[in-house]
């Protein structure tokens, strides 16, 4: 593994494996929905729409055009810390997915249409149509984080964003967040796979090493005062009536930022208590109460914080306050028990293997490169990866349930059929 | 860093590729056992997993005709206790390991699927095949997952797309296999018996009817000792013959509209019948599919904004699958969404395709096929695919020659004989009040209820 900076900042990552002519590219920018102005929530998300078109090309998004007639495979994605572009790419196409990136961070915004803007606005509400609105429970993840963090928090607000932030966003709003954060201070980038470190660098040099840094941009960063003001937690409970067939109830925790102090054994925790068959959620809700056809445990983790979510959806004939109070009682249980040491083995070697499958794919590991060298500066903490967990011994995760499963931290959010009686 | 002479470049031409490193797909070692098994093995050593996957030809277009959805409850069913394991040990033994078992059923085949560690391979050679040949099938596991299958029926009312790709098969396959749900029914559910799961079993599941393919970091040798010593030498079974699947004449354009009041898209499904994945047309139809989806894609989404996705294929099937497009559509745009794919598919027979967009769709193809090798997920789907639909050992540099080699008069000459615009079926689901007048000009609307496993029209 390889790390450099160039002279305007940005930060490069280059880790070879020639097994097959394959590269994956990775840029990503630390401009994320927290980084919106709370009014245009969207903006973000917008924004990584709108940078895939280009002035030639009317609303087209060039970008992906580019890369998938070289072979490659083209993706942009949105979340509250972040904006990532990844492509995978034959290597002898390297040189063209840096220069797609290059067009990207300097072609100017203020040669774009409005029609282009009205396309993508458009692509984006169908976007959030089809992931979230036109889905069952698909809001419970945006109703769980409105409760978990106090309004007006950026973790508060989905980064797919919300219609009328969407809708309100005009080209100033685009363009201004975009000359803000779209910088190659602002940017880590990350190549995996069948390249040469020497000759990478020089391509990334030759494509990235002439734009200017940000300067002394003005980039408003609400998250980080906020942050530090983030109030005390508080029980909350929330029962929302929603076109679903079954009642299905979250319980939901706040734990520590990705990758953070922490996050390892509060990862562990989760996975031991909810993660398969055999795990003791499954055991009491599933087999044992029968008042749930399945449970799962998430832990949906951004730079700052992580939201964890046991979720079970309730068996046929099974009301939702049943079901709401078992799974309560079930965690606060295995909160005051401890997880049986060999629960907790099982969890380490499935963090392993679920870790591994990650690192196999191209993107997976560029994508994981970038994070580590945007949020720790540090690629290299990817090393020691296997063993945070197999270093937590199963003693001391009785105490991370305590601090994590806290009741007066919990936010309880239930979606039930209309017509159900709650 | 210091700074590196830059060398100069253009931001108005992309750059040419530099020259293309050689790529052999790693070499497949095929093994059939004494006992009939047949065996693929490719050694993928990227990280220290492996993947045992054992595909069975027992798929769904094997149940019996009365029962709809049999494979998708069965195979789920081998995890629930064999002659020498619980439910419980079964789960608990496969999640020590960190391990993931999976069971699933398509058209094709039934597949059980364990990834692990590649040093415990001799625990998951011995209990994939423990599930596979000795499920005891416990009545109340019987009764409890049937239960589950129906439940999962019911969320499946809940999803418009899962509405959508039910209504278009049905309409598509009416009075085939293919025209089922594939998971299954009420009805098709409600009255397996544990001795009709016995009986499928001993007819399917022998040695002769099976391919196992591992895929991983470890030695063949290895894998193929620890199959030696745990399987018996005996052959058993025989291999399935597929069923034969006649999708019933295009009678021209039908056009079905499922009413969702509350829904803020309509997912629409557009297309007909088409080949099987062994026809010799397959991969060249792939490079015309691929031109399809991104003219889609160029003229939906990114000129009029219609939608997020549309994506256009040939599905690969032992028999003849569908030719689909798919998209997930707003509201006020449904009718134009549908006459623009209409009028796509019709340019694509009339006018001559530009070279430069035949090798896009090329490079693309050969893109995916190279991203298939980074993981063993990749490798074991395509050796999968060959092995179910009993492609022949080349199939991986046939498959890329052949798109390499088709130019575009052959092209629109495919696209007049497999694309049939005036024979498609459109399947709307979403709100009637706001789409159905502009559905109306594609065709004779018929309203029709969301659950194909009925006979419900309206």
């Amino acid at each position: 593994m390889q790390r450099y900076r160039l002279t305007n900042g940005m930060r490069v990552v280059i880790q070879p494996d020639r097994r097959i002519p394959l590269v994956a590219i990775h840029l990503c920018y630390l401009a994320g929905a927290r980084h919106e102005p709370r009014e245009r929530c969207g903006l973000a998300h917008l924004c990584e729409h709108f940078t895939s078109v280009s002035p030639e090309g009317g609303s087209q998004q060039v970008y992906a055009q580019w890369i998938e007639k070289a072979g490659g495979l083209a993706n942009g994605s949105t979340l509250h810390d972040q904006t990532s572009y990844s492509a995978s790419l034959p290597s002898e196409q390297l040189r063209l997915g840096l220069w797609a990136e290059r067009r990207r961070i300097t072609d100017p915004l203020s040669k774009f249409t409005l029609s282009a803007l009205e396309v993508q606005r458009k692509i984006v509400l169908q976007e959030r149509c089809e992931r979230v609105d036109n889905r069952p429970y698909g809001r419970s993840f945006e109703l769980l984080q409105s409760s978990l963090y106090p309004s007006g928090h950026p973790y508060s607000r989905p980064p797919a964003g919300l219609p009328e932030g969407i809708r309100s966003a005009d080209t100033t709003d685009v363009e201004t967040y975009y000359l803000n954060y779209y910088t190659p201070d602002n940017a880590v980038l990350a190549l995996a796979g069948d390249v040469s470190p020497d000759e990478a660098i020089r391509e990334v040099e030759r494509y990235f090493g002439d734009i200017p840094a940000g300067g002394k941009k003005k980039r408003p960063d609400g998250a980080s005062q906020t942050f530090k003001h983030l109030p005390a937690k508080s029980e909350r409970r929330e029962v929302v009536k929603d076109h679903v067939p079954f009642a299905r109830t979250h319980l939901s925790y706040r734990a520590p930022g990705y990758k953070m102090e922490g996050w390892h054994a509060a990862s562990l925790y989760v996975r031991s208590l909810g993660v398969g068959r055999s795990s003791p959620l499954w055991r009491k809700l599933v087999k044992e109460r029968k008042v749930a056809q399945g449970v799962q445990a998430h832990m949906v983790s951004m730079r700052e914080a992580s939201t964890v979510a046991f979720v079970a959806t309730a068996a046929p004939k099974v009301e939702c306050q049943k079901l709401e109070d078992a799974l309560i009682e079930a965690v606060d249980e295995l909160v005051v028990e401890g997880v049986p040491q060999a629960v907790v083995r099982r969890a380490q070697k499935k963090a392993l293997t679920d870790h591994y499958s990650v690192m196999e794919n191209l993107n997976g590991r560029a994508e994981m490169l970038a994070t580590m060298t945007a949020y720790f500066d540090d690629p290299t903490l990817l090393r020691d990866e296997a063993n945070r967990y197999s270093d937590i011994e199963p003693d001391d995760l009785m105490k991370v349930g305590r601090n994590l499963c806290e009741a007066a931290g919990r936010v309880v959010l239930s979606m039930v059929p209309h017509g159900e009686r709650v | 860093m210091s700074v590196l002479a830059r060398q100069p470049f253009s931001l108005v031409e992309p750059p040419p590729p530099a020259r293309p490193s050689p790529f052999r797909p790693p070499p497949c070692r095929r093994f059939q056992l004494p006992n009939g098994l047949r065996v693929v093995l490719v050694e993928h050593p990227a990280t220290p997993l492996l993947h045992l996957h054992c595909a069975v030809l027992a798929g769904a277009q094997y149940d019996p005709p009365e029962h709809e959805g049999f494979a998708s409850l069965l195979m789920p069913l081998l995890r629930e206790g064999t002659a020498g394991r619980s439910a419980e040990r079964i789960s608990e033994e496969t999640e020590d390991t960190g391990a993931d078992l999976i069971t699933w059923a398509d058209w094709d085949a039934g597949s059980l699927v364990l990834e692990l560690l590649a040093e415990d391979v001799g625990f998951g050679v011995e209990l994939i095949f423990d599930l596979l040949l000795s499920p005891v099938f416990p009545p109340a596991a019987v009764e409890s997952l049937r239960h589950k299958q129906l439940a999962k029926f019911r969320q499946r009312q809940w999803k418009a797309a899962e509405i959508a790709n039910d209504r278009f098969a049905h309409a598509v396959y009416d009075g085939t296999v293919y025209g089922r749900p594939l998971n299954g029914s009420e009805s098709g559910l409600s009255d397996i018996d544990r001795d009709d799961l016995v009986d499928f079993h001993r007819t399917f599941f022998g040695f002769r009817n099976m391919t196992l393919i591992g895929v991983g970091n470890f030695q063949a040798t290895t894998l193929m000792r620890h199959l030696e010593s745990a399987l018996p030498s005996t052959p058993q079974g025989r291999r399935a013959q597929p069923p034969v699947i006649a999708p019933p004449a295009l009678p021209g354009k039908r056009v079905y509209l499922v009413n969702s009041p509350h829904a803020s898209q309509t997912e629409l499904r557009v297309g007909h019948a088409s080949v099987a994945r062994n026809h010799p047309e397959f991969a060249r139809l792939q490079v015309l599919s691929r031109i399809l989806d991104r003219r889609l894609n160029a003229n939906l989404r990114e000129r009029r904004g219609y939608c997020y996705h549309v994506r256009s294929r040939f599905a690969a099937r032992g028999g003849p699958g569908p030719f689909i497009t798919a998209a997930g559509v707003a509201n006020d745009s449904v009718g134009a969404a549908v006459r623009e794919i209409e009028c796509e598919v019709e340019r694509l027979q009339q006018e001559p395709i530009p070279e430069e967009e035949i090798s896009g769709a090329r490079n693309h193809l050969s893109g995916d096929f190279l991203r298939s090798f980074q993981s063993s997920h990749g490798v074991v789907a395509g050796l999968r695919q060959a092995a179910v639909n009993d492609l022949p050992d080349n199939h991986f540099e046939s498959y890329l020659e052949e798109i390499h080699a088709v130019g575009p008069k052959p092209l629109t000459a495919l696209a007049r004989q497999y694309l049939h615009a005036d024979g498609h079926v459109v399947v709307a689901v979403g709100p009637a009040r706001e789409i159905h007048k502009q559905i109306a000009g594609a065709g004779q609307v018929t309203e029709v209820d969301s659950r194909s496993g009925d006979s419900g029209v309206t």
